[in-house]
């Protein structure tokens, strides 16, 4: 609720008009995983890169995690339930874990893949799509592969990118854990 | 005395600066020396004995969907340089059970890899390069120096769960892979040295 207020209070009203007629909720409830039926509401929500940042600076006051991943990723459908149990394990702690979804805007099959992995995730935190070029959008993350978890502080500024970049310098769950328990302290 | 000391020191520390995008890799880095690496055809390979004016090392995963959507034109890329003196090698560097040797047989017998398909278990090999993605070409002169790193071409195709393949940016305007190759063989400079690959991620063990 403290995020809700500090966007209210800081995004401007043009970027909520364009956030409000970008997003939507996909009210999932009875989507079928498997032989059950899972009763999961999805808040995923549709971002230009300008409009990412933008989207960035409404949740200063929080430690931040970003999780970067795609359906074509399968080291990322392989960690994402990680991201979804750190999620639980941080609640209340003044920690928020959003995810940034990396797609060719081109495919909308693969978009709505995205949404039924996170339905059957139950991953309950909010999750943007970037309506982008795809090898546009990391370039300007200068990232080279997902996945990849940008964490940053409550000032806003980014604390920590934990990615593949470096065959050397590889990144793990505890690195994640760490870095939030260091922003914590 | 002091000021010469000083860029000389400048002039070495630019020399260990990665590339652009590669952080390990630069262009004009010696190709790293590899022995006995296990192909896909039983045989093993080693640096020390290629040959060729033109060594093409590209980094290949047989899950990732960006290989299997470029898979026919690093064949048809292969077939466009036969006879010619240039040797072709890829490299599975996963540790995944569908990335390794009985897997990449299986693979290569599937798409018609003509090439040399070897196996760095140890994954020095592809520290040393500073590859992360698949798939991602490295392309050595007769001197064995690197002389271009990065995508096969401007727009990246990915294969489907139906089979289908699309790519990213339409259709290929550069092939930057290809003309790295022609320039080298006609002893020419590359004219894009390094590009940001596209792919899925190599998984290292920490």
């Amino acid at each position: 609720m403290d995020v809700v207020l500090n966007m209210k209070s800081k995004i401007s009203l043009k970027l909520i008009f364009i956030s409000l007629c970008l997003s939507f909720i996909v009210k999932a409830d009875n989507v079928k995983s498997g032989e059950t039926e899972i009763d999961f509401q999805l808040d995923f929500q549709t971002v230009t890169y300008d409009q990412w940042l933008n989207t960035l600076e409404g949740y200063k006051d929080t430690i931040l995690v970003v999780d970067m991943w795609a359906t074509w990723c399968i080291s990322c459908l392989e960690r994402f339930p990680h991201m979804v149990e750190m999620n639980k394990e941080y609640a209340g702690k003044g920690v928020t874990f959003i995810s940034l979804l990396l797609e060719d805007p081109e495919e909308p099959e693969a978009i709505e893949m995205a949404k039924k992995f996170l339905v059957k995730q139950q991953a309950d935190f909010k999750h943007y799509f970037m309506d982008e070029n795809l090898m546009l959008s990391f370039d300007k993350l200068d990232l080279l592969g997902i996945p990849a978890v940008f964490i940053y502080g409550t000032d806003g500024k980014l604390y920590q990118r934990l990615t593949g970049d470096n065959p050397n310098k590889q990144f793990t769950e505890d690195d994640i854990k760490n870095t939030i328990e260091e922003l914590i302290l | 005395m002091k000021i010469k000391l000083f860029l000389l020191l400048l002039i070495m520390s630019l020399n260990t600066i990665a590339g652009k995008y590669n952080t390990i890799a630069n262009i004009g880095d010696d190709m790293p020396n590899f022995s006995n690496l296990p192909s896909i055809d039983g045989s093993t390979l080693s640096s020390k004995d290629l040959t060729e004016d033109v060594v093409v090392l590209v980094l290949l995963a047989n899950h990732c969907p960006w290989v299997k959507g470029m898979d026919q034109d690093l064949v048809k890329l292969v077939d466009l340089y036969k006879g010619k003196s240039v040797k072709v090698i890829g490299l599975s560097v996963n540790l995944r059970e569908d990335d390794r040797l009985d897997a990449m047989k299986v693979h290569a017998k599937k798409v018609g890899y003509n090439f040399s398909y070897v196996f760095d278990e140890s994954q020095e090999l592809g520290r040393q390069l500073g590859a992360t993605r698949t798939p991602e070409y490295f392309v050595y002169d007769k001197e064995r120096k690197l002389q271009y790193m990065g995508l096969l071409y401007n727009s990246p195709a990915k294969m489907n769960g139906d089979g289908s393949v699309r790519h990213i940016n339409g259709d290929v305007t550069d092939n930057y892979a290809s003309d790295a190759i022609a320039a080298l063989l006609a002893g020419e400079k590359v004219a894009t040295p390094e590009t940001r690959a596209h792919g899925c991620s190599v998984k290292y063990e920490k």
